[in-house]
């Protein structure tokens, strides 16, 4: 390549000439592109837009002040009752607890009298648990046989002449 | 020493523009050519998603409501079956006619008390749904959006109309996990909805009714909570008693003070359940005061399966507030 040829080749004239020339096809260019810029964004912005505003239009603001309301009551620990049962007469007595050993209400596990001879004191008897309703709390798990007090302890080894039993129920 | 004789502007470098480049100014009115430019494909683009969005419409008539609804959705006849909710004679409308991929259930609502849903779906309910308040053409009605229920594992947003004279309409959107496009095409269905001879119903929460609520609830709770730690950890049936006796009387408290608030009417069903509520609690702590005085093992049993049972009740009578839009914890 000769020197002549590529100084006519970048010869300012020729090149103002030629950016003349396409100064309107430039001009096009980036009308079209900016107008697909613009549809672009007319159309996400529209089809976007359109179910927000809706949704904008229609709810109502709930108020921004004012106070909570608890949806439910805390959760409280079971209630328990520790009951000495009096003693029961051992004819009478044998015949009410006789085959049974548990006290049963509704779903609820009471009260299981141990099959040991002659409990006297206070004390929470082994009670297996029943499903307790749902929205029930379930009871507190067991504690020990009663044990055997030294006031009564081999008088009699009949189930009924046990001096007292206790239980525990939940709520 | 040199110095330049030459004026300092002639000594900044010239930038070197390439050969093509013109430096002939752009005509003045290239710039308002291409803002127009980018005006009209602005709004042509606008106006094609408008246009896109606005399909031919087809409107179904209910008792109280009038939907439009796209021509892509057709009613259907079978019976889309949600649990807990009773609609007598429902108007199902489908995605292409297909009930078991989505579909909007309208209808009338069996009475439901105090709560603005049916007790039966209230009860299925795991969680409490998002609650806002909307407006069909000035008629205000509740929106549970996020509704989740036991057996149930469509996505399912819940709308009724509450009815001073009469029952109230409720509208379904649900859609099976992977069709979830089809529930937001039917929230824009229910969008348009035209209520039918029903008059304003103010539906908004009252916030100073709120705040004086809560603030009863609240004080009650932690009374209650305080007396029932010590009723636990084998308390003597004397002690128990006792204890009882004092939350009875805090029982009747507030329920007298709940009822002289002044319910806005949209809670004025809430507030009456929510008193009775609290009064049938109280009645069953007396009983578990008397058997626990007695002391009768199964008195004491009887007596706390009813207290169980009676805070379950005042649970939902306050999950109901929940339900009516009220901010809760």
């Amino acid at each position: 390549m000769s020197t002549a040829s590529a100084t006519r080749r970048i010869s300012p004239r020729k090149g103002y000439q030629a950016s003349t020339r396409r100064r309107p096809l430039i001009l096009l260019a980036v009308c079209a592109v900016i107008f697909a810029a613009a549809f672009a964004l007319g159309r996400g912005g529209g089809a976007a837009s359109a179910p927000r505003e809706a949704a904008a239009q229609w709810i109502v603001p709930a108020p921004s002040a004012g106070g909570v309301i608890p949806a439910s009551l805390s959760s409280a620990p079971a209630i328990e009752i520790e009951i000495a049962v009096p003693r029961a007469r051992p004819n009478a007595g044998a015949k009410a607890t006789a085959g049974s050993g548990r006290a049963t209400v509704g779903e609820r596990l009471v009260t299981e009298a141990p099959a040991s001879p002659a409990p006297t004191t206070v004390a929470p008897a082994p009670a297996p648990q029943v499903p307790a309703a749902p929205e029930q709390h379930s009871p507190p798990a067991a504690s020990s046989p009663a044990p055997k007090s030294g006031s009564s302890g081999g008088e009699s080894t009949h189930a009924t002449s046990r001096s007292g039993e206790s239980f525990e129920t939940s709520g | 020493m040199y110095r330049s004789t030459r004026p300092l502007a002639a000594q900044r470098p010239t930038r070197a523009f390439p050969a093509y480049w013109s430096t002939r100014p752009i005509p003045w009115f290239v710039a308002p050519v291409l803002i127009a430019v980018a005006i009209l494909g602005y709004l042509a683009g606008h106006h094609r998603a408008t246009r896109a969005a606005e399909e031919p419409v087809r409107v179904a008539y209910e008792a109280t409501i009038a939907l439009e609804y796209p021509s892509t959705w057709h009613r259907t006849g079978a019976a889309a079956s949600i649990p807990g909710l009773q609609i007598v004679s429902p108007l199902l409308l489908a995605p292409g006619g297909d009930s078991a991929r989505a579909g909007l259930v309208s209808g009338e609502l069996a009475p439901t008390g105090a709560s603005p849903l049916p007790a039966a779906l209230v009860s299925l309910l795991q969680g409490l749904p998002r609650t806002e308040v909307v407006e069909f053409l000035g008629v205000q009605a509740y929106r549970y959006s996020g509704v989740r229920l036991a057996r149930y594992n469509r996505a399912l947003d819940l709308y009724v109309l509450p009815n001073s004279s009469g029952p109230a309409t409720a509208l379904a959107c649900y859609a099976a996990p992977q069709h979830a496009a089809d529930l937001t095409q039917c929230e824009s269905i229910v969008s348009r909805l035209t209520p039918v001879g029903r008059s304003p119903y103010d539906l908004k929460p009252d916030a100073a009714y709120s705040a004086r609520l809560g603030g009863v609830i609240g004080a009650l709770d932690s009374l209650r909570l305080r007396l029932r730690h010590q009723m636990s950890a084998k308390k003597a049936p004397a002690t128990v008693a006792r204890l009882a006796s004092t939350l009875v009387r805090h029982l009747a408290t507030a329920a007298a003070s709940i009822r002289a608030l002044q319910a806005p009417a949209s809670a004025a069903q809430a507030q009456a359940a929510l008193v009775v509520a609290i009064e049938r609690a109280g009645q069953t702590y007396r009983a578990l005061g008397a058997a626990a005085a007695a002391p009768s093992v199964a008195a004491v049993a009887e007596a706390q399966s009813q207290v169980d049972s009676a805070e379950a009740g005042v649970d939902v009578s306050l999950e109901t507030f929940a339900l009516l839009g009220y901010k809760h914890s």
